[in-house]
C-alpha cells in the first residue's frame, strides 16, 4: 500500500470518527409542543403557530430584549414562549414559526425564531391571486 | 374580449427567442456530437461548421431574450407577470437590472448567457477539444433553456417562461373581466425586494453565475478526455478554464458575502446558511481539482482524482441549485428562495442523474486505460503534500455538504434531525482545524520540488519565512487581544494555532514571489493566489474572533435558564433601545438617536444615530460620526399589512467597522394613545412630580386683549414656562399654553419627547392647572444592535488578491497554450 493511501485512509477515518462522535451532540430534533414538554431542558426545534387569541407582550422602551407570546401547534398543544430579543417584525402575520430553544416548565425559552411569512412568498400564486383581488377593491 | 393597451409582440418575440435557443442548442449538441464521433476530417469540419452556426444563432437568441425582458421591465409593461412581480414604477433605473435576476427565470437566463459567452471562447481557443467539449456544454445548455421554456407536455409543465401574461396565469381573477384592467388595476407592479435594492445585488448575481456557468467547462474537458481516450492530454487545455472558474466562483461568493454584510442583518458576512454553503462547496472542490490537475501535468500522478474532483464540483453545483430553489430546505434557511414546486424538483434530478450517468458509465468503462503511476510519491515531493491538501479540501466540502443536506437526508430516511443549538460552531470548530492544515500546507508546499526535494535545500529556503512568520504570529497572539473564550481554551488554542498557520502561509508565499518566482509576476500567479488565501484566512480568524457586540443591554436583567453551550450564563441581551435625544452608552461610545428622514422617492426611512467617543480623563472628543441605518415598512401581504425590513449602516475604518442596524421600531399606524392627562393646580415656583422625575413651574404668564396689545389673534392667553428634570439628570424646557377666543378654549400642548411627556395648561374657576400626560405614543425610539468588526478589510483584500492570482495564472497559461 502506498503512503498516500495510508494518509488518505487515516484522514478520512479520523474525519468520520470525529463526525460520529460529535454528531449526536450537534443534532437535535423537530418536536411538537406535547413532545417538547416531555423533554424538559433539552434543546429542540418547535414548529408552531402564533396563538392569536392571546396578546403579545413587548415593550421595547421598558426592555427591548423581552418578548412573550403564546404558540399553538397543529396537534393543539399550547405553550407560553419567552424570547430574549426584539420582536420579529413579521410575528403577527406569520403563518408558521420555527422556534429553537428549551422547554422550562410550562414556558418555552426561545433562542432563535424563524418565521414563515406570506411576504417571503410574494411569488406564490395564491398570494398573487389575493393581491389581484385586493387591487380590484382599491 | 379585446384588452386595451397591452404590448403582446415583445413577449411573443421573447418567447420565440426562448424556443429558438432551445432548438438551436439541440441542433448544436447533435452536430458537435457527430463532429466528435466521425473520423473523416471533411465530415468533421462540415458538422463543426453547422454546430458553430447553430451555437451562434443560439447566442443571438439568448441576447434577444435579455433585450425583450429588460425592455418589458424598463417600460413597465405590467401585463407581464415578470414585470408585475419584480418591478415597479418608482424603482431607480440602476435597480431595474436587479429585477431581471430577482426571479428564478432571470437567474437561469444569466447562467445560459454565460454558457454562450464561454462557448464562443472555446470555439476560439479549443482547437481539437472544441467538438467534444462543446457537446457537453451544449447538452447542459439544452437543460438550462428547458428551465425557461414554459411548455406543457400533455399535463406536465416543463420550465417556466419569463414572458407569461398576468391574465394567462390567473384567468379566473375578476380583474381580467375588464378590458381596461391594465389602465385601471395593474398600474403598478409589486416591486423589488428591498434587500435586493443594493449595488452589490446588481453585480453579485452576474459574477456568481459566471462562476456557476464556468464550472461545466473543466468537467466537459475531463469528459472529453475520457471520450477521445486522451486520458491526460485534456488537462493542459483545461487548466486556464479551471482557473477562470475558481476565480469567478470565488469573487461571486465574496460579493454575496459583501452584500450580506452590508444589507442583511444577521450581523456578519457569513452565517453558514445553506444558500452560502451550496456555492462554497463547488468552489472547494474546483480548487482541489485545480491542484490535482497541476500535479498530473507536472508528474503524471493524480490522474483519476482530477476526473472525480471536476465531476463532483460540477454535480454539486447543480445540487446547490436543487437545494436552494426547490424549497427542499424548508425550515432550515432564512433566505432560501421560493420553491417552484415539484416540476423543478424532478427537472433538476433529471439533469443531475443524466450527467452523473453519462460520466460514471464512461469513466468505469475506461478506468483501466487511465494511466496511473504505481511508484509511490516521495514524502519530500511537492505532489504528495498538494494531494494531501486536495484531500483536506474534499473533507471540508463533505463536512459542509452533510450538514447542509440534513433536510434532504430527513426526506429520504424519514428522520427529523436538525442542527442543534449553535449551528455556526458546528461548522467553525471543524473549519478552524481545516484552516490550520491548509495554512501550513500552503506555506511549505511551494518550497518543495516535484518528485523529490533535497532536505538541505528545503530547510535553507524555508528557514527565514518560518522565523518571520513565528515572530509575527506571536506578536498578533500576544498583543492582538484575542480572547475568544466562548467555547473554552481548546478552541481558543486552535484559533491561535490557525493564526500562526495562516500568517505562515502569507509570509512564505510573499517571500516565494521573490525567491521562487524571481519576482516575475507572470510566473507568480500561484504564489499571489496562495498569499491572498492566507490573508483571507487571517482576516476571517481575526474579524470573527474579535467581533464584539457593543449594544449589550445594561439594564441589568439576567435571564434565568439561558446558558451558553459550555454552561455559563449567556449574556444574550444584544439590543438597546435609543430614545430620541437621549444619549445612551454603547461600548466605548455614547449613542444618540438624533432624528430620522425619508424621501418621497425612497420608501426607506433613514435613522440618524450619532456616535461619540470621548477620552475619559480629559473629556476630549476622540471620535464622532453619524450612521444612517435605514428601515422600511413594506407591504407584506394582500391585506396591506406592513412588516419591517432593515438595512445596516457601517462606519468603515481601515482597521475596524462599527456596524449598526435597526431591530425594532414603532409602527406609526399602530400606536394608540391610551394615556390620560392628570391635572395639578399650580402657581409660579411650584414643583410637580411624574414617574421619571419632576417639573418646576418657572413662570405663569397671563395676558388678554385688554392688557396686552400683542394678542391680535386670540382674546386671552395663559402660558406656563416649565423645566422638566428627568431622573437621568437631563433637563428640558417646555412652554404649554392655553388660549381663548370667543369663549372657546384652544390648547397649545407641548411635548418633551425624551421623557414621553405631553404638557398642557388648564384653567378652572380662575385657577391655573398643569396637565401632564405620560404617553408612549409621543416618544420616538428605535431599538438597534451594534457590532464592532476588526480587520474585515483584510478579508476582502485577501479574496481580491487570491482572485488576482488566479487571473495571472490563467493569463499565463492561455498565452502558453497559444
Amino acid at each position: 500500500m502506498k503512503k498516500i493511501h495510508i494518509v488518505t485512509l487515516v484522514i478520512i477515518a479520523a474525519a468520520i470518527a470525529y463526525m460520529l462522535i460529535t454528531l449526536s451532540k450537534d443534532l437535535t430534533t423537530y418536536d411538537t409542543i406535547a413532545s417538547a414538554k416531555q423533554k424538559q431542558g433539552k434543546f429542540i426545534h418547535l414548529i408552531a403557530q402564533l396563538d392569536r387569541s392571546k396578546d403579545i407582550e413587548y415593550n421595547p422602551v421598558v426592555d427591548p430584549n423581552f418578548l412573550v407570546f403564546y404558540a399553538v401547534d397543529s396537534l393543539g398543544g399550547k405553550t407560553k414562549v419567552v424570547y430574549h430579543n426584539t420582536k420579529p417584525p413579521e410575528l403577527e402575520m406569520s403563518e408558521r414559526i420555527v422556534m429553537k430553544g428549551k422547554m422550562n416548565g410550562d414556558v418555552f425559552e426561545c433562542k432563535e425564531i424563524l418565521l414563515k411569512c406570506p411576504s417571503k412568498y410574494k411569488d406564490d400564486p395564491l398570494q398573487q391571486k389575493k393581491a389581484l383581488e385586493y387591487k380590484m377593491q382599491d | 374580449m379585446v384588452y386595451q393597451g397591452e404590448h403582446l409582440f415583445i413577449g411573443q418575440f421573447g418567447h420565440f427567442s426562448v424556443l429558438l435557443s432551445f432548438v438551436a442548442s439541440l441542433v448544436a449538441t447533435f452536430a458537435y456530437f457527430k463532429a466528435t464521433q466521425t473520423t473523416v476530417p471533411e465530415e468533421h469540419n462540415r458538422w463543426k461548421k453547422l454546430a458553430r452556426i447553430t451555437f451562434i444563432i443560439e447566442t443571438l437568441a439568448v441576447i434577444a431574450i435579455f433585450v425583450c425582458l429588460y425592455s418589458i421591465i424598463y417600460n413597465h409593461y405590467f401585463e407581464y407577470e415578470y414585470a408585475h412581480q419584480h418591478s415597479k414604477r418608482s424603482l431607480p433605473t440602476k435597480y431595474l437590472l436587479s429585477c431581471l435576476w430577482e426571479g428564478q427565470e432571470g437567474s437561469f437566463m444569466l447562467w445560459i448567457f454565460w454558457h454562450c459567452i464561454l462557448g464562443l471562447g472555446i470555439m476560439l481557443q479549443g482547437k481539437k477539444w472544441e467538438a467534444p467539449v462543446m457537446t457537453t456544454i451544449s447538452l447542459m445548455q439544452i437543460f438550462l433553456t428547458s428551465f425557461i421554456i414554459g411548455l406543457y407536455f400533455f399535463d406536465l409543465k416543463i420550465g417556466s417562461s419569463p414572458f407569461v401574461l398576468m391574465r394567462d396565469e390567473f384567468p379566473n381573477a375578476p380583474v381580467f373581466q375588464d378590458p381596461l384592467y391594465l389602465q385601471k388595476y395593474l398600474r403598478d407592479g409589486n416591486g423589488l425586494n428591498v434587500l435586493l435594492q443594493n449595488y452589490w445585488m446588481v453585480i453579485h448575481p452576474p459574477i456568481l453565475f459566471l462562476g456557476f456557468a464556468s464550472a461545466v467547462v473543466p468537467f466537459a474537458f475531463a469528459f472529453a478526455g475520457l471520450w477521445k481516450k486522451d486520458y491526460t492530454g485534456w488537462i493542459k487545455a483545461a487548466l486556464p478554464w479551471t482557473l477562470l472558474s475558481a476565480a469567478a466562483l470565488g469573487i461571486g461568493i465574496m460579493l454575496g458575502a459583501a452584500w450580506a454584510y452590508e444589507s442583511l442583518t444577521f450581523g456578519g458576512y457569513w452565517a453558514w446558511d445553506p444558500v452560502e454553503n451550496a456555492s462554497l462547496v463547488p468552489w472547494l472542490l474546483m480548487v482541489a481539482g485545480l491542484h490535482t490537475m497541476l500535479i498530473n501535468k507536472s508528474t503524471g500522478y493524480s490522474s483519476r482524482s482530477s476526473y472525480w474532483f471536476l465531476f463532483l464540483a460540477f454535480l454539486l453545483l447543480i445540487y446547490s441549485t436543487f437545494l436552494t430553489r426547490t424549497g427542499v430546505l424548508g425550515d432550515t434557511s432564512v433566505h432560501s428562495f421560493t420553491g417552484e414546486g415539484n416540476s423543478l424538483f424532478w427537472h433538476l434530478i433529471i439533469v443531475m442523474s443524466t450527467f452523473a450517468g453519462i460520466f460514471l458509465f464512461t469513466y468505469f468503462k475506461n478506468r483501466k486505460q487511465i494511466p496511473v503511476i504505481h511508484r509511490e510519491e516521495d514524502i519530500s515531493s511537492r505532489e504528495f503534500w498538494m494531494f494531501v491538501g486536495a484531500l483536506v479540501l474534499l473533507i471540508s466540502a463533505a463536512y459542509i455538504s452533510f450538514f447542509t443536506s440534513l433536510p434532504v437526508i430527513n426526506d429520504i430516511f424519514g428522520t427529523n434531525k436538525a442542527i442543534g443549538e449553535d449551528p455556526e460552531y458546528v461548522y467553525n470548530r471543524v473549519m478552524v482545524l481545516i484552516a490550520i492544515v491548509l495554512g501550513l500546507l500552503t506555506a511549505i508546499t511551494q518550497y518543495l520540488k516535484y518528485k523529490k526535494t533535497p532536505r538541505s535545500f528545503w530547510i535553507k529556503k524555508i528557514l527565514a519565512p518560518t522565523i518571520i512568520a513565528l515572530i509575527i504570529s506571536v506578536l498578533i497572539s500576544v498583543f492582538g487581544n484575542i480572547h475568544y473564550n466562548k467555547y473554552g481554551i481548546g478552541y481558543l488554542g486552535a484559533i491561535h494555532l490557525a493564526i500562526f498557520a495562516c500568517t505562515y502561509a502569507v509570509v512564505a508565499n510573499t517571500v516565494y514571489i521573490w525567491t521562487g518566482a524571481k519576482g516575475k509576476l507572470s510566473l507568480a500567479g500561484g504564489s499571489v493566489a496562495h498569499l491572498g488565501f492566507g490573508i483571507m484566512l487571517v482576516g476571517i480568524l481575526i474579524s470573527s474572533s474579535k467581533k464584539e457586540v457593543i449594544s449589550i443591554n445594561r439594564t441589568g436583567i439576567m435571564i434565568p435558564g439561558l446558558k451558553d453551550p459550555k454552561g455559563r450564563d449567556d449574556s444574550g441581551l444584544e439590543n438597546v433601545t435609543l430614545i430620541m435625544g437621549v444619549p445612551t452608552p454603547m461600548g466605548n461610545y455614547m449613542a444618540t438617536y438624533v432624528g430620522d428622514s425619508s424621501h418621497p422617492a425612497d420608501e426607506k426611512m433613514y435613522f440618524k444615530v450619532n456616535y461619540e467617543r470621548k477620552d475619559e480623563a480629559t473629556g476630549k472628543v476622540l471620535e464622532n460620526f453619524t450612521l444612517y441605518p435605514n428601515a422600511f415598512l413594506m407591504k407584506a401581504d394582500a391585506e396591506g399589512r406592513t412588516s419591517l425590513s432593515a438595512n445596516p449602516d457601517s462606519r468603515h475604518y481601515w482597521h475596524k467597522d462599527v456596524f449598526t442596524f435597526i431591530t425594532s421600531m414603532p409602527d406609526p399606524e399602530s400606536i394608540k394613545d391610551t394615556a390620560n392627562f392628570v391635572s395639578y393646580p399650580v402657581q409660579t415656583g411650584d414643583t410637580v412630580f411624574y414617574s421619571n422625575g419632576y417639573i418646576t413651574v418657572d413662570q405663569i404668564i397671563e395676558a388678554n386683549k385688554g392688557t396686552n396689545k400683542d394678542l391680535p389673534l386670540v382674546d386671552s392667553a395663559w402660558l406656563a414656562e416649565v423645566t422638566v428634570h428627568g431622573n437621568n439628570g437631563m433637563t428640558y424646557k417646555a412652554q404649554p399654553a392655553l388660549f381663548s377666543k370667543a369663549n372657546a378654549p384652544i390648547a397649545k400642548r407641548d411635548t418633551v419627547m425624551a421623557q414621553s411627556l405631553v404638557l398642557e395648561v388648564n384653567k378652572e374657576n380662575n385657577a391655573i392647572s398643569l396637565g401632564i400626560k405620560e404617553s408612549n405614543a409621543v416618544m420616538k425610539y428605535i431599538t438597534l444592535k451594534a457590532f464592532q468588526f476588526p480587520l474585515i478589510n483584510i478579508l476582502w483584500l485577501g479574496i481580491l488578491l487570491m482572485s488576482a492570482g488566479f487571473f495571472i495564472s490563467m493569463w499565463h497559461r492561455f498565452k502558453k497554450s497559444n
